[in-house]
């Protein structure tokens, strides 16, 4: 054998062996791949589901929201709640429609209701580019993912053992003032005005529902408070209407904090108010004198019924806060007749209605003072 | 083993002959003993069978039946002619995988993305390969160029098969421009559209006619689509196959050009082959392309499924009524781009570019030099110098005024969009889903706050912004900001990131950027 043929055969080898291993290799690769697959079609199937979902968060936002509500809850007068079990429930029966939801909601969305519901002021329009709306189908379908999402129930806040010394007290009374509980309960021990007075609440809690202690029961009432519903209120029978979105707005701490507050209220003696904190209406919603501003015009009266009533929860500027963003929602066809009406009637689950003729402290003349002043506040057509 | 004569009559009926005699027929005529004395190095029979088989067989009747051993050498070629072949077969097959998923319209293209990549087994792994064998592609052919260059084979006799290859080169950039606008998102809707738009720079006439010959009547939507996919997918691929055969004729029939060291200036001795020199294409040469080919697979696979390459992305859908912050031209135009910023436009982008494309053309007519050692042409290594500073000049521009900086925008908002940008991940949104608990999370009390460490190490990124800030400054600075988390559905966060800031004449301000977040839609 020449020492050509030598190197030659060497390098046969070699190719032999470098091929080998490769086909080895790929076919290594390709079982991985396949053993993968099932896995990362699962873990790519939920991300794209994920950003859809979030899309059609920021499109409910920008074009739903300003009728049915920046949470869903709906406006009474406006249009329907979206964010309800009866919604998700018995829709369909009502209509006697055939199909699923989803069907629905897509379809209601695409081509919007074109019967009008003497209940709404607002007809649905048509939100497709297909009927001469706004949206592709991909975002009708995204913000039809986000409406029927509202069917899963929230995470609820995961109860954590109260430490014994009872710290977190002081930040839960901050709370309880900074929040809008205050807006219908008061401070403990003052009557309460639209909802219970909460005093001696660590006390009777354990006695509303069977076989649940005072704890669990206050964390029920934060996150279910339709649960059990008090008999009487300071104005009457006690509505259903305490928001029931808590678990949403809360973060564990504050959640915590509020707890510790409520347990910390062993008797119905009076609690001291924080040293700046507003007083609430005590005996319930008093009729408002007519205020005397210093320039007598609507939006100077205006003012001074907001910065008493509204400003807790809507804040100072209407950016909203415990309350809604008032920016957000102006966006209504009239927003002085809709601040009027959502103010007059109040909006379920979310706020009382203020007017008088529904239990609440303001005359006509004031609704439109304050109507008027909201609508200076936060700018009138978007 | 015995092995049968192949001149053995009567008809052979043991089953090793019958065996034999398979294998010949598969194999052109190439016998057991053929085969056994080729892989010994032995004598073949005369005629040698090898060269038989080349003149029976349409696919090798393609091929050289050897090759001067010099050229084979890989430091004279890299492979890089084989390469590309072997890329455009891979794109070939996974783009007919791919059109079996696919509908050529604004409606339809980018949910039968989603059912491609969520749905359709394999779908992703054979996007990634398409993607990225059609990079690798590019990436090749600009490869394949500068060798060509570099060892002068574009002179005589092979002048035209250079014409071919520019040729070539056009084609598989707008392959792969073609193919970005396809999956309809907003990553390559606006990288072709920025594309197309460069076009509108060329002289009035031409530039309509381009535009609305590519982009239809409005310059948007189903037109668009519809011509940019009918030329990906048949066009441009029919006129690839075209010049790869006047390309591939020409290489054959010339011969690959020998090392120049071998030869005489002027000399092509490349037909020529001495019979000590020849190397023939069977066995070893389509030996070592299988091997090439098994090689280029597993390198593509291998970055595909073991994720050395990230994957293609799929962006938002396409809107044309919203450009993205940061979109940018495909990387290979980007020097074009930032041409076209540096002063008029015409002068700064289309003359260099059409001069760039005359020249590249008129190469071979240009040099008049017979020789093709570098040593003895150093104006073809100098001349290229001023042209890649260009380039390179045009990319930082580019990258640093138009593409993906956000430099011109008031420092505020590209210090929002730079924790949260549109069509990428950003820091925020990379964080694992238990980090971003709910609650008000300001920067200015981002150690005492309590908040998990890496929301902790993105609000200390936030400051770090605030005080280097990444855009344009004079609009004012900002001071602070607070990101509001909320838990807005079950498994979908609420991230408002409010950046705080003080015009130029001092008036408190606020940018707001709102977005949601998706449990499952976690960014890889």
């Amino acid at each position: 054998m020449t020492e050509h043929q030598t190197l030659r055969r060497r390098r046969d080898w070699l190719h032999l062996a470098v091929g080998l291993l490769a086909a080895a290799a790929l076919l290594a690769l390709v079982l991985l791949a396949v053993s993968r697959e099932n896995g990362r079609l699962a873990q790519t199937a939920a991300r794209l589901q994920g950003s859809s979902l979030a899309r059609g968060a920021l499109i409910y936002r920008e074009a739903c929201a300003g009728c049915h509500g920046v949470v869903g809850r709906g406006i009474p007068g406006v249009a329907p709640a979206l964010n309800d079990a009866g919604f998700f429930a018995n829709r369909l029966a009502e209509l006697n429609y055939p199909g699923d939801l989803r069907s629905f909601v897509e379809a209601a969305v695409a081509a919007g209701r074109p019967v009008p519901n003497p209940a709404y002021s607002s007809v649905m329009p048509a939100w497709a580019q297909q009927y001469g709306g706004a949206l592709r189908s991909d975002e009708v379908a995204a913000v039809t993912d986000f409406v029927l999402n509202w069917q899963q129930p929230v995470q609820p806040a995961v109860a954590v053992a109260l430490p014994a010394d009872g710290s977190g007290v002081a930040a839960g009374k901050a709370l309880f003032g900074s929040l809008d509980c205050l807006g219908c309960h008061g401070w403990p021990g003052e009557g309460g005005i639209t909802a219970p007075d909460l005093a001696g609440i660590a006390v009777n809690g354990a006695t509303r529902m069977a076989g649940m202690n005072a704890d669990e029961y206050v964390l029920l009432a934060i996150l279910g408070p339709s649960a059990w519903i008090v008999p009487d209120c300071p104005t009457g029978p006690c509505p259903d209407m305490m928001p029931r979105d808590y678990g949403v707005r809360l973060d564990q701490r504050q959640l915590d904090a509020l707890r510790r507050y409520l347990l910390s209220l062993t008797d119905t003696t009076p609690v001291e108010r924080p040293a700046g904190a507003p007083p609430a209406l005590a005996g319930g919603l008093a009729a408002v004198a007519t205020p005397t501003p210093a320039a007598n015009t609507p939006l100077a009266r205006g003012e001074v019924i907001y910065t008493e009533h509204c400003r807790g929860c809507h804040g100072a500027d209407g950016r909203g806060g415990v309350g809604s963003d008032l920016v957000a929602v102006r966006l209504s066809v009239d927003p002085a007749a809709y601040t009027r009406a959502a103010t007059a009637q109040g909006v379920a689950g979310m706020m009382p209605g203020w007017v008088q003729t529904v239990g609440g402290p303001l005359n006509d003349a004031q609704l439109d003072d304050l109507a008027a002043y909201v609508v200076e506040l936060v700018g009138g057509a978007p | 083993m015995t092995s049968p004569s192949p001149s053995a009559s009567p008809p052979p009926r043991s089953p090793a002959a019958l065996l034999d005699r398979v294998l010949a027929a598969l194999l052109v005529g190439l016998r057991w003993a053929d085969l056994r004395a080729l892989a010994r190095g032995e004598a073949l029979p005369r005629p040698d069978p090898r060269l038989v088989a080349h003149s029976r067989s349409f696919w090798l009747h393609l091929r050289p039946r050897y090759y001067h051993a010099a050229a084979t050498r890989f430091t004279h070629t890299f492979r890089l002619g084989l390469l590309a072949t072997l890329l455009l077969v891979v794109e070939t097959l996974t783009g007919v995988l791919l059109m079996f998923y696919y509908t050529p319209s604004p409606e339809q293209a980018y949910s039968d993305m989603v059912r491609l990549l969520s749905r359709v087994p394999f779908g992703q792994i054979v996007r990634d390969l398409h993607r990225l064998g059609g990079e690798a592609l590019l990436v090749v052919v600009l490869l394949h160029m500068l060798r060509t260059y570099l060892t002068g084979s574009y002179k005589a006799p092979r002048r035209f098969t250079w014409l071919t290859g520019v040729l070539l080169l056009l084609a598989v950039l707008f392959l792969s421009f073609s193919g970005y606008l396809l999956p309809w998102d907003q990553l390559g809707y606006w990288a072709v559209t920025i594309g197309v738009s460069m076009a509108g720079y060329l002289p009035t006439g031409l530039a309509q006619g381009v535009q609305t010959l590519l982009g239809g009547g409005d310059g948007s939507g189903a037109d668009v689509l519809l011509r940019f996919y009918l030329l990906h997918v048949l066009f441009v691929p029919l006129l690839t196959g075209l010049g790869f055969a006047l390309h591939y004729y020409k290489v054959v029939r010339v011969g690959i050009s020998l090392p120049a060291a071998l030869e005489q200036p002027g000399e092509d001795t490349a037909r020529r082959v001495p019979l000590a020199q020849r190397v023939y294409t069977i066995p070893d040469v389509l030996r070592s392309e299988l091997i090439w080919a098994e090689l280029l697979l597993l390198l593509l696979l291998g970055a595909v499924v073991l994720g050395v390459y990230r994957g293609a992305a799929l962006g938002n859908p396409a809107d044309p009524l919203h450009t993205p912050l940061g979109s940018r031209a495909p990387w290979y135009f980007r020097w074009l781009q930032g041409l076209l910023t540096l002063g008029d436009p015409v002068l700064t982008g289309v003359v260099p570019a059409t001069l760039l494309l005359l020249g590249l053309i008129l190469l071979p007519l240009l040099d008049r030099s017979r020789h093709r050692r570098l040593r003895r042409r150093p104006l073809a290594l100098l001349l290229p110098l001023p042209l890649i500073a260009l380039l390179l000049l045009g990319t930082v521009l580019e990258s640093k005024y138009s593409g993906g900086s956000l430099s011109g925008l008031p420092a505020p908002k590209a210090i929002a969009y730079t924790v949260l940008p549109e069509e990428s991940v950003g820091p925020l949104r990379a964080l694992p889903w238990e980090a971003l608990p709910p609650g008000v999370w300001d920067t200015r009390t981002l150690d005492s706050n309590g908040a998990p460490e890496p929301l902790r190490a993105v609000l200390a990124q936030i400051n770090a912004l605030i005080e280097q800030p990444p855009g344009n400054p004079s609009f004012g600075t900002a001071t602070h900001a607070t990101l509001v988390i909320s838990q807005w559905q079950a498994d979908l966060k609420r991230l408002v990131l409010r950046v705080f800031w003080q015009s130029a004449d001092g008036q408190p301000q606020v940018l707001e950027r709102e977005v949601y977040l998706a449990g499952g839609g976690r960014y890889d």
